[in-house]
């Protein structure tokens, strides 16, 4: 039976189509290759279905209808699980990370607690996906993202590696995925690469490798203000999602990188130099590795801090490595991450944020943050604000960007 | 407001015909040169809000981002809405900031779990206070933020008559002189069904339509629907009282003594270039379809809708679920919708955030009544989502708004 195809999806046709040809594809263009049992292959559905996964992702009213495109005067960020984010950003898509926490085979009527999965990240069809460190629930899905897409893959030179293996595994010898890296191989914590031209003219990009999380005894200087993973839970929480197999269990990074770990940032160009940096585990360089106090303070000015605040040294030290993080780039605005993993893994309810919340606050003031340096926290709640992009819709015109002189903004030429 | 736009209120019966019916603009002091008697002195209004807390106000209400930090101004390219709680948003709208409804719940002297308070509204400075309802939990604040900013009251002639005499209650006067702008859409005992009344406030740069509806429910159970129920009590959770303990609840008699069986009044507003975005705001929810199905006709009338701020607070959620909260949507068919006043209804339950229960019965209600294509529903979860604007931020012009299918717009305000 012949479908009508609508104006509409021609043009979105013609859009992705023109995409992909633009590109190195790697991924579903190479040679067939022998399929691996449970691996799901094969690129976007089809271009309606990227247009719905970019409205869901993105908002309703920031996509064109027409052609897909995500418009390019915002930047907008969505949340779909621990530190794994979709970004539109000067109309480009990409993934912060790529993993789906609890993505899973749930029989209705249950409701599935995370509302985007496997098949919608590559519905994306996202252009980049950077790698924050190579553990498993930052980057299972990493390579069968970039494989099904073309996407490249941003890292270390170890996640690179990690990335190839993932593709090996996943797709069959000769499989291949886009991977730049960003950093060579076995280079020092503090490290950086500085405005780089891979995402030119877009976005400017800077990368430093910094300290994954760990534990360290109470920091004795300040008051204590440890937090339980468990604190705050409720039990209902289970009552009130499904749970079920896992949708994609052969989908599994081989950890190529491990806690090796990297921070970025994203520059706008234009007039303010909207900028947001994204680190997707907090360490506790305070006293592990404090060469990266001086270069934080000195990074450039980020407006937009998108940060892990739960890690191994949350039960000792509460919240306050993101603390130090957020008093040495000092945004104006700082969105945590990682924490839902954390609290659902160990039974707590999603509505335990705001336990989490106040700890956060406390710890920057315990640390000396003033209240009138604090950044304005953007709370994420799970599962509530999964895929809720209007909270991290953020224009870059805005006057509240302007940077100061003793922060100056990040070359971006 | 221009004189002009003052008179402008029409009505479009249901065949679309247009009568011009009066605009009852009862202005602060009376005496503006329309022939008013003369009229003894009022009392004066207290000095306007500083600068620094207009500033303070409208970035805490609408977002750093959004607010010129040197002069308060809201962008005006954006409709920002942030909720206050309840039905009670206050909206930025042509870089003018307007109260849909003026009440806060667990109203106390200092920002709490609702974390705003009167002189924070009123260092708003509002420019309109719009009243779906002039009854307690939407306009108890009304009267007085309208009498200390000068801000222009919109709704039915006796939204105006209450939320005046809520004004001379509060400030002791009993003179000729009114103390209170209104503009009423409707006028009194107006019936529900008798048109779309139409209101341009080129100052906004919108178009203002105004449907009179009912919040009566039918207690009987709707044989034509599956059943369903919905409890406001489910999830309650002690947690709610620990985290947000209760603080010293304002008495400072502001308050209002308007009925409870007063008019209900539903707005759509027209915004952007072209009138190419339609907002309607509905703040109580009744059984449209039994009760008063030509409000629903009219609403169906109405340019297409791209937000839909509805309550859901029903009254006969134990027989009905939430089927009238959807009739609404059926009737209005908008994009997205968002969920109103089930703080209200949850706290009433001792329940608090039940937002997520809530979602899934009104989905299902929506499924029920057979809304297709079904909205995009957001929900605000409370506390945490108050004053919030970043979820209710919309730009008129982004392409998304307009959709193949969509209804048309409405160019013109007539």
């Amino acid at each position: 039976m012949s479908m009508r195809i609508t104006a509409p999806v021609r043009a979105l046709r013609r859009s992705l189509a023109v995409a992909a040809a633009s590109a190195a594809l790697a991924g579903p263009f190479s040679a067939a290759l022998a399929q691996v049992a449970g691996i799901p292959t094969g690129g976007p559905t089809s271009p309606a279905a990227t247009l719905k996964a970019r409205q869901h992702m993105f908002g309703l009213e920031n996509v064109n209808p027409a052609t897909g495109d995500v418009r390019r005067d915002r930047v907008i960020i969505s949340w779909l699980t621990t530190t794994t984010f979709a970004v539109a950003a000067n109309g480009k898509v990409f993934l912060l990370d790529g993993y789906i926490n609890d993505d899973e085979v749930i029989t209705p009527p249950a409701r599935k607690r995370t509302p985007t999965g496997l098949q919608e990240l590559v519905d994306l069809n996202p252009a980049w996906i950077f790698i924050g460190h190579g553990h498993g629930d930052h980057t299972d899905y990493v390579a069968n993202v970039a494989y099904r897409t073309g996407a490249t893959i941003f890292g270390a030179k170890e996640h690179c590696d990690g990335m190839q293996l993932d593709a090996r595994t996943q797709f069959g010898a000769g499989a291949t995925v886009k991977c730049t890296a960003l950093l060579a191989a076995g280079v020092p914590i503090g490290s950086t690469a500085m405005n780089l031209p891979d995402l030119k003219p877009a976005l400017c990009l800077n990368v430093i490798r910094h300290l994954h999380g760990a534990a360290t005894p109470p920091d004795t200087s300040i008051p204590f203000n440890g937090i339980g993973f468990r604190d705050g839970e409720d039990a209902r929480e289970f009552d009130l999602w499904g749970t079920g197999p896992a949708a994609f269990p052969a989908v599994k990074a081989s950890g190529g990188g491990g806690s090796l770990s990297l921070l970025y940032q994203f520059t706008v160009p234009g007039e303010r130099g909207f900028s947001f940096s994204v680190y997707d585990s907090v360490g506790p360089y305070k006293e592990l590795a404090p060469e990266l106090i001086p270069a934080l303070k000195a990074w450039p000015a980020t407006d937009v801090l998108i940060g892990a605040v739960s890690g191994a040294n949350n039960p000792t030290n509460g919240m306050r490595d993101a603390a130090i993080y957020i008093r040495d780039l000092q945004p104006k605005v700082f969105v945590p991450s990682h924490h839902d993993e954390s609290q659902r893994r160990r039974g707590a309810a999603g509505n335990s944020g705001e336990w989490w919340k106040r700890n956060l606050l406390t710890s920057m003031t315990n640390i000396g943050i003033p209240a009138a340096e604090q950044p304005e926290v953007r709370w994420l709640n799970d599962p509530y604000d999964y895929v809720r992009p209007s909270l991290l819709t953020f224009d870059p015109s805005s006057p509240r960007w302007a940077k100061t002189a003793t922060r100056p903004q990040a070359t971006c030429q | 407001m221009t004189r002009t736009s003052r008179n402008t209120t029409r009505a479009l019966a249901a065949g679309g015909v247009a009568l011009l019916v009066s605009a009852a603009m009862v202005a602060c002091g009376g005496s503006d040169g329309d022939g008013a008697a003369p009229v003894d002195t009022p009392p004066a209004a207290p000095p306007a809000p500083s600068l620094a807390d207009r500033i303070a106000a409208r970035t805490h209400y609408f977002g750093a981002e959004n607010v010129d930090a040197g002069t308060g101004e809201v962008r005006k390219d954006l409709v920002i809405l942030s909720w206050a709680s309840n039905t009670t948003y206050a909206a930025a709208i042509g870089g003018q900031v307007v109260l849909l409804d003026a009440a806060l719940l667990r109203r106390e002297e200092s920002p709490g779990r609702t974390p705003t308070t009167l002189p924070e509204m009123v260092a708003l400075m509002p420019s309109h206070i719009v009243l779906g309802k002039a009854s307690p939990g939407h306009a108890d604040l009304a009267a007085n933020i309208a009498f200390r900013t000068g801000a222009t009251v919109i709704g039915a002639q006796e939204h105006c008559d209450v939320v005046e005499a809520d004004a001379r209650r509060q400030q002791g006067w009993g003179g000729n002189a009114r103390l209170v702008r209104c503009q009423a859409v409707f006028p009194k005992d107006q019936p529900v069904g008798a048109g779309v009344a139409t209101l341009a406030l080129p100052e906004l740069d919108l178009c203002l339509r105004a449907v009179k509806h009912t919040d009566q429910a039918a207690a009987a159970a709707d044989p034509t629907l599956p059943f369903a129920s919905f409890d406001w009590s489910l999830y309650s959770d002690a947690r709610d009282a620990q985290w947000w303990p209760s603080g010293i609840a304002a008495a400072d008699g502001v308050n209002t003594t308007g009925a409870t069986d007063g008019p209900s009044v539903a707005y759509h507003l027209t915004l952007g270039a072209g009138r190419s975005f339609g907002l309607f705001w509905n703040d109580r929810a009744g059984s449209i379809a039994q009760l008063a199905p030509v409000a629903a006709t009219l609403m169906r009338s109405l340019p297409k809708t791209d937000v839909h701020v509805g309550s859901v607070d029903v009254a006969n959620a134990t027989t009905n679920g939430l089927r009238d909260a959807a009739q609404y949507i059926q009737a209005v068919q908008p994009k997205v919708f968002f969920a109103s006043g089930h703080d209200a209804a949850s706290q009433r339950g001792n329940a608090f955030n039940t937002g997520e229960l809530m979602r899934r019965a009104l989905e299902t209600a929506v499924a029920n009544a057979g809304v297709t294509p079904p909205p995009e529903v957001r929900i605000n979860f409370d506390p945490t989502d108050y004053l919030r604007p970043h979820y209710m931020t919309f730009d008129p012009a982004a392409a998304g708004w307009q959709q193949p299918g969509d209804k048309a717009s409405a160019a013109l305000c007539n």
